[in-house]
């Protein structure tokens, strides 16, 4: 028997496997993550070698004559311009390669008809091969870019990606040692680079008795014992990381982290805070009043909370539980980052749009009663599902659902400041 | 800088409310093995009931469902599914394997399918390398017959009201294992005419109305919110096996004399896609290799060499208007070939086999093109002719079963919907249909 591979131990977009040099120095990724991505990463045309190749040799298979072969490459599929253009080169160079003489149409004893299509799976490359009234087609598959990446301005957010899979991710976390757990909706894994490949090196099932609720969350936290915990609805799982990834899952209500000073109860069978918040230090509690996502942040000496409510509003609240003001537009989900630029604190958001379209995650600065915006906003290929502080505040892990690939996706977003 | 006023808007869905939807469709049963031709209402209203084994997703991928995890053979003759524990029926008692080992053997008299232990098994004599997206169509659903004769599922709604034909109420399945729906119920009015869903959603009596191709433009121009599938329904003719028709020249000179182009783009106003091929071009990738162009000078050919030729008749469902100005165009093309055509509408649930040829509507039930082709196969009454899913081996297939021309695609039509405002996490899966699981309603309170 051989078991059905869906969940490939590699992140599939080729994205996540050409990290710049620049991502490189700016974030405090695993330098060993990093320099396996790099060594993997192909040139950009070099993908389409493989394809080419393929489709040559099934041309050439049924083409009659070698001698005067024309070629002409059309496309039907959302393959940019530019990649046309490579395409062209690639199948080109191929049938050069295996003897064939290309020459202008008029001139042909032998005609190849290529168009570039695509399917539900990917790209079709397509060839008519022939004259007259005698044609042959044959076809290759070729799997799917991925889209390009925005440039960065200013005062800019910096999206590094950690990891693609096609199952929901609720959240991920690095270990000290350079690997990446990836908590799912049934178990947390733990990959490690081995031989230059990100590998599956451990996984642990998340038992819960009741089924999870619809939009389910999830948070990872490794503590700096390097012990990890995994808090549910309704569930919390401790574990250790080494020598072996091992977790231990029970039914509890106990609060969440949302920083590293404030804890919060999640609700069991929804998808929301239910407001009860406590310090994680002392006994100090309160209630903000249901809602999906907040940050803490101080100005000066007053502390306030930044919180995206479940009737949709997105509030300013002080210390005393008072609200300052309210935010338009924003969305659901909003986390606190840390930086070296404006006040040394940003809040990034969600916009307020419906959970089917591309996302895109902004920050902005907090000046008095305004929410001012602070960089240009990352464009993101589906809705982000969800959207954590990392403890140092400094990072922020959005996943995203790539609505063209259907992938979960994950990324580390910092804020920089000057070019 | 921002105002300071309060936004009305979050991303992350609510939990709550009751959606409200019309269909022009009247379905006297739920069961979705009922009917030789699955329309695209018995489907959809299948996937709130009852489960799959396998769900396809947006991308065409499989994802488990009732089965967590499955293995084959290297060829794809033997598989084993490993189903989810914890499953329960909507009358409260588990879904044990053996209900799934029936469900799925009644739907797939050609597989062997038997348990091993708490795994299902399925077999064939032949290799079913396509399986998961077989097993990911509305008609492979686990359903459960009980003594009582009722059908039972275990999927995210439950039935709490149902008129034959006429109203379905469901409510969320509070144990559903996949997640309990954001939605509290769902209202679903059967039978209403085009008009008045329109005039419902106009009014707000109604939070979701199907909008035919002809009108989706309109609808759009009008401010309307309407979410569009890609091309997932045919329109074909299918030829009886009676004498008048059994001259596949006959049949091939009518298909020759459709002006699927001028159909598109008039009585479809440039919806959808002319059909040459059973796939659209977004599942299949090679359908454009098939000229939709209209070859009347061959037709005519066809048509003299034939001799004499009888008058046909050409049935359509009298409830649908698309379907009615389509017959009539046909009868008009096949008229400049030389062909006479009489087209006349007749109910479809009472309908005999006086027809020499029908206008039926097909939809698409997958988007992977194996399985897509396999379902018009099993529909058509034919052995699959699905060999291999390599594109060449597709594209042979599609070809093949279509040439005998007693199958004759004209157009492939998008699915439509408008949405009232509050209708939220809408998702139209690329070969139509819906994912009411994932829907939920602005302004309800979690």
């Amino acid at each position: 028997m051989r078991v059905e591979c869906y969940n490939p131990i590699f992140p599939r977009d080729p994205r996540f496997r050409m990290p710049s040099r620049s991502q490189r120095v700016l974030f405090l990724l695993s330098a060993a993550i990093l320099a396996a991505l790099v060594l993997t990463a192909p040139a950009a045309a070099q993908e389409w070698d493989a394809p080419a190749r393929d489709l040559a040799e099934k041309i050439i298979a049924h083409a009659q004559s070698r001698s005067s072969v024309s070629l002409t490459v059309k496309n039907i599929s959302s393959l940019p311009p530019s990649r046309v253009t490579e395409v062209q080169h690639a199948l080109e160079s191929e049938l050069h390669r295996r003897g064939v003489s290309l020459v202008e149409a008029e001139r042909a004893m032998e005609q190849v008809r290529v168009t570039l299509s695509e399917n539900t799976s990917g790209y079709l490359w397509v060839a008519e091969v022939g004259h007259d009234d005698s044609w042959v087609v044959v076809m290759v598959r070729v799997p799917a870019l991925a889209p390009a990446e925005r440039a960065s301005a200013a005062l800019a957010l910096r999206r590094t990606p950690l990891w693609s899979q096609p199952e929901p991710m609720l959240d991920v976390a690095s270990t000290a040692d350079g690997g990446l757990l990836v908590l799912g909706r049934d178990s947390v894994s733990l990959y490690r680079v081995r031989d230059r490949k990100w590998q599956l090196a451990g996984s642990a099932p998340l038992t819960h008795q009741r089924p999870w609720p619809r939009d389910l969350r999830g948070r990872l936290v490794i503590e700096a014992d390097g012990s990890l915990r995994a808090y549910l609805p309704g569930v919390q799982c401790t574990g250790t990381i080494q020598p072996q990834l091992n977790l231990s899952c029970q039914g509890s209500d106990d609060p969440w982290p949302l920083s590293p000073e404030v804890n919060a109860f999640f609700s069991s069978r929804r998808d929301f805070f239910t407001g009860a918040v406590k310090l994680a230090r002392g006994s100090q509690a309160g209630d903000l009043g249901p809602f999906y996502s907040a940050a803490m942040f101080s100005q000066g000496e007053r502390g306030f909370w930044i919180v995206a409510f479940n009737d949709g509003s997105a509030k300013l609240i002080n210390a005393q539980g008072q609200v300052v003001t309210a935010f338009n537009g924003w969305g659901s989900d909003l986390a606190g980052i840390a930086s070296d630029c404006g006040s040394g604190w940003q809040v990034l958001a969600t916009r307020a749009t419906d959970s089917t379209l591309p996302e895109t995650l902004t920050a902005y600065e907090i000046a008095g009663r305004d929410a001012v915006e602070a960089a240009p906003a990352l464009e993101f290929a589906g809705p982000i599902t969800a959207l954590w502080s990392a403890p140092d505040g400094r990072n922020v892990t959005p996943i995203s659902h790539n609505l063209r690939t259907g992938d979960y996706e994950a990324f580390s977003v910092s804020a920089i400041c000057g070019r | 800088m921002l105002a300071l006023h309060p936004a009305a808007a979050a991303t992350r869905p609510r939990y709550g409310g009751t959606l409200r939807v019309e269909l022009g469709a009247a379905p006297a049963s739920l069961d979705p093995g009922q009917g030789v031709f699955p329309t695209s209402t018995q489907e959809q209203l299948a996937t709130l009931l009852f489960d799959r084994l396998v769900e396809l997703d947006q991308q065409g991928r499989p994802q488990p469902a009732l089965a967590a995890s499955w293995q084959h053979d290297p060829d794809y003759r033997r598989w084993l599914f490993h189903l989810q524990s914890g499953v329960l029926l909507h009358n409260g008692s588990p879904l044990r394997p053996h209900l799934v080992v029936m469900s799925l053997a009644a739907s797939n008299p050609s597989w062997h399918v038997r348990l091993q232990g708490d795994a299902v098994v399925i077999e064939s004599s032949s290799p079913i390398s396509n399986l998961l997206a077989e097993l990911a169509c509305a008609r492979n659903s686990v359903v459960v017959h009980t003594e009582a004769g009722a059908v039972v599922g275990t999927g995210p709604f439950r039935v709490s009201a149902w008129e034959s034909g006429k109203r379905l109420v469901l409510t969320a399945n509070e144990d559903y294992w996949g997640g309990r729906p954001f939605l509290d119920s769902v209202e679903i009015t059967l039978g209403r005419s085009q008009r008045d869903q329109a005039l419902d959603l106009q009014l707000g009596r109604s939070d979701v109305v199907e909008v035919p191709p002809d009108q989706i433009r309109r609808s759009q121009q009008e401010g309307q919110r309407v979410v569009v599938s890609a091309p997932a329904e045919m329109i074909a003719l299918v030829f009886s096996d009676k004498p008048s028709v059994k001259e596949p020249a006959l049949r091939e000179a009518i298909s020759l004399s459709i002006d699927r182009s001028a159909i598109q783009s008039t009585l479809l106003q440039k919806q959808g896609e002319a059909a040459a091929g059973l796939l659209p071009q977004w599942v299949s990738g090679y359908s454009f290799l098939f000229p939709v162009t209209t070859g009347l000078e061959r037709a005519r050919q066809l048509r003299r060499d034939l001799g004499s030729a009888p008058s046909l008749t050409l049935a359509y469902d009298w409830s649908d208007p698309l379907a009615r100005a389509i017959a009539e165009r046909v009868s008009v093309n096949a008229r400049d070939a030389g062909i006479a055509i009489q087209p006349y509408g007749e109910n479809l649930s009472a309908r005999g086999a006086n027809a020499d040829v029908r206008v039926v509507r097909m939809p698409l039930t997958s988007g992977d093109p194996a399985a897509a082709l396999d379902a018009i196969s099993a529909a058509t009454g034919r052995q699959s002719a699905v060999q291999s899913d390599s594109p060449e081996q597709l594209y042979a297939s599609d070809r093949a079963l279509r040439g005998d021309f007693r199958l004759v695609p004209i157009v492939y039509m998008p699915q439509a919907w408008a949405l009232a405002a509050g209708v939220r996490g809408w998702v139209t899966p690329r070969q139509g249909g819906w994912r009411l699981t994932d829907v939920w309603l602005e302004g309800e309170k979690p």
